[in-house]
């Protein structure tokens, strides 16, 4: 292929898949300049390594993993904290019907879960990770990936109920 | 799966948030500078090599591309230096004009790439060379440095030429 012909194919890729790569990047960082920031990292790398991808199906898939780990660096420098859980509450039980949420109202409760809580959820909820890979990922214990996602989402739900 | 977990799947296409705009044209900004750093720390270890080489045999290099003759000429470094950029532009112009009947966005990867290389042919280098460097070795790097930047644009014009 010509620079131009790959300048070209690149340019599809981005165009394609940006809109995803900036969600994860957006959910994990929690703020847009911090995330537009990680996509580009995000997108030099898969850039740079697109030959190392065996199989084309798998794209999705090896470009959401190079996501959430540029982006997860970006958060580590902060330091993610993850909050204590001595006090977890029984869950409330949940009614039959499904609440009349809006997206933009979990994109809002979501954003403002404490930092740990939010990538945590981000990563079992939007991007479907086990718990294994959630722990691989942080560097953390499998258990307490568990309990932070349960608390996690239980704030979550509570926010969410105090929004409707 | 609960209510909330059954929500997100049901709508995960609406989860997805749109940056904003101009991301793209930061990328390629971004893109550029990395490319471009890329292109000048190659040059720094090629400066090293240069300069182990000089020093210890001498050796001349086979140059692929001819010199302009003025800047054989040139003792002063500015006055090389002007002669490849008066040279430079010249390519410039016709890179502009293959790259006319392009897509906006091909053509401004390759106008991008022309302008990094003329800024650095500018900017790049001749400060960075060691104070101590004997005037013919520095005078043997500079040109060996403009000379290959010459050549790419030149590059550019054959793979133009291609499209």
């Amino acid at each position: 292929m010509t620079t131009i012909q790959i300048n070209r194919f690149q340019k599809a890729l981005y165009d394609s898949h940006h809109r995803r790569i900036y969600s994860i990047c957006y959910r994990i960082t929690g703020n847009q300049m911090d995330a537009e920031e990680v996509m580009h990292d995000a997108f030099l790398k898969i850039f740079a390594h697109l030959n190392d991808l065996q199989e084309e199906k798998a794209f999705i898939t090896w470009s959401r993993n190079i996501a959430v780990r540029t982006a997860i660096d970006k958060v580590r420098r902060k330091k993610i904290i993850f909050e204590p859980i001595d006090e977890l509450s029984i869950a409330e039980e949940e009614p039959d019907e499904m609440p009349e949420w809006t997206v933009e109202g979990v994109k809002k409760a979501l954003n403002e879960l404490p930092k740990g809580y939010r990538i945590i959820v981000s990563l079992r909820l939007f991007e479907e990770y086990s718990f294994e890979d959630i722990a691989r990922t942080l560097h953390i214990k499998e258990s307490t990936v568990r309990s932070q996602f349960a608390r996690g989402r239980e704030k979550l739900a509570q926010k969410l109920k105090v929004e409707s | 799966m609960n209510h909330l977990e059954e929500y997100i799947k049901q709508n995960k296409n609406q989860f997805e948030e749109e940056p904003e705009n101009g991301h793209f044209e930061r990328f390629l900004e971004k893109q550029n500078r990395r490319h471009h750093t890329r292109v000048m720390v190659r040059w720094s270890i090629a400066i090293a090599a240069s300069v182990a080489l000089v020093f210890a045999v001498g050796v001349h290099r086979q140059q692929d591309v001819p010199a302009p003759p003025e800047a054989v000429l040139c003792e002063n470094a500015d006055d090389m230096k002007m002669c490849y950029i008066d040279k430079m532009n010249t390519v410039a112009d016709e890179i502009r004009q293959l790259t006319n009947h392009l897509e906006p966005w091909d053509r401004k990867i390759v106008l991008n790439d022309m302008q990094n290389i003329i800024e650095a042919t500018h900017n790049g280098l001749v400060n960075e060379l060691p104070e101590e460097l004997a005037p013919e070795a520095r005078h043997t790097i500079l040109s060996d440095y403009y000379r290959k930047n010459l050549e790419s644009m030149q590059n550019m014009v054959e793979v133009l030429k291609e499209v």
